[in-house]
């Protein structure tokens, strides 16, 4: 897991415990995957404890038509109950009421909403009352809760909110969230070549800390589309090329760029080995150790094999002047590579 | 005199359910913070019910209010 992922987590369950997150800094030392099972689980144990009358409202909702009970949602019952209430009604009858809500008061409940919980009432929603509340959202920055919305959306709501969502900052912030790679596979797959890359030279022009992110997100999904990201990444101009690899020597990201840069094809990657920062004695000192450390070899021998004899004598020179097992360990991997050529 | 609870089993005595992985590696202080933090939390959504629920009901006429609220809220 990335750290905005841990970052994700910790807002979560400092949302739903109404907390500033800053109080909960110690859950720091647990992995995302271990908080967010501390999320859930106080989730259910808030839910749980009045379930009994969570159960009551629904059912006396039930009873009432559904403009009287949308006023009374809105101006009584707030977004925390309606939130709790919402999976608890039949899904028509939830859908007759959410779309006499105001939109901003929508995205009120939509933050509080666990969204696996209420499938079925967001699957019988209209399309362009979802994508209301995403405007909505976005304008408030609620990427975490957005990404939430992710898993549960249905492919015509989710090609409309792609296609309002213009802004591709917005959806890079959201993608970073999403938990499910299957899900974002998906989401990829509806996005033009034209949109994808715009996304990836947005992650590198944009805050340094997205491209790291960025390339957790390549890395997550499937082969396929981790493939054409690849392509598209390559096919940027030298300008953002260079600042690629400029970012990736800043935040030692080398481990998560060379599988990207190995779903690369030949010319692509000749390409990378023509960057004049790639052709720095620190820049190539920095992908050898970082290669080294995590047994990279194979994922670098196809960036190798695109260098020319120069560069290659010189990422030699560079690795002689480190330690002599990476030297060694060079030397075995280019063998290798000569015995495959 | 009862003795206080261990840290560790208060906040899974509020989290219900099972050990969850990762608590036993926070420190007394944090897992007391947690509790506290879910009991506030428990304590808000209680509130906020009780008043969504006087609110609701003023939207009830005044002579249906008495069994209306008998049935939401059964003493």
């Amino acid at each position: 897991m990335t750290t905005l992922a841990h970052q994700a987590e910790t807002l979560k369950l400092a949302r739903l415990l109404h907390t500033a997150p800053e109080q909960l800094d110690f859950v720091g030392r647990l992995d995302a995957a271990e908080v967010r099972a501390l999320r859930e689980r106080a989730t259910a144990a808030l839910f749980d404890g009045d379930r009994h009358l969570f159960h009551r409202v629904a059912a006396a909702t039930k009873l009432l038509p559904a403009p009287i009970a949308a006023l009374i949602a809105e101006k009584a019952l707030g977004p925390l109950l309606c939130a709790r209430v919402a999976g608890l009604l039949p899904p028509e009858r939830a859908v007759d009421i959410a779309k006499r809500l105001h939109t901003r008061f929508l995205a009120d409940v939509c933050l509080e909403l666990d969204p696996r919980h209420v499938r079925e009432l967001i699957a019988q929603m209209p399309v362009k009352r979802i994508v209301e509340v995403a405007h909505e959202l976005a304008a408030r920055r609620e990427y975490i809760t957005m990404a939430r919305f992710v898993d549960v959306l249905p492919e015509a709501a989710m090609r409309a909110t792609l296609d309002a969502l213009q802004d591709d900052e917005t959806l890079l912030r959201i993608g970073f969230f999403v938990e499910n790679p299957a899900q974002l596979s998906a989401v990829i797959q509806m996005l033009s070549e034209h949109r994808l890359s715009r996304l990836i030279r947005v992650s590198v022009e944009g805050a340094a800390e997205l491209w790291g992110e960025a390339l957790a997100l390549i890395n997550a999904i499937d082969a396929p589309q981790r493939r054409l990201m690849a392509g598209l990444a390559a096919a940027l101009d030298a300008p953002v090329l260079e600042r690629m690899i400029g970012l990736t020597h800043e935040a030692e990201l080398w481990t998560a760029l060379l599988p990207v840069v190995a779903e690369m094809d030949d010319a692509a990657r000749a390409r990378l080995t023509r960057l004049q920062s790639l052709n720095e004695d620190a820049v190539l000192a920095a992908m050898l150790r970082a290669v080294d450390a995590a047994n990279l070899w194979p994922q670098l021998l196809p960036l190798v094999s695109r260098m020319d004899a120069t560069l290659q004598q010189r990422a030699v020179r560079v690795a002689e002047q480190q330690d002599a097992a990476l030297l060694q360990r060079l030397d075995q991997a280019l063998r290798r590579l000569a015995a495959g050529a | 005199m009862a003795q206080a609870q261990d840290p560790y089993q208060a906040l899974l005595a509020e989290l219900g359910g099972d050990p969850l992985p990762g608590l036993d590696r926070l420190e007394p202080a944090e897992l007391q913070a947690l509790t506290a933090a879910l009991r506030k939390a428990r304590r808000r959504q209680q509130d906020l019910l009780a008043g969504a629920l006087e609110g609701a009901l003023s939207h009830v006429p005044l002579l249906l209010r008495g069994p209306v609220r008998k049935i939401l809220v059964p003493s």
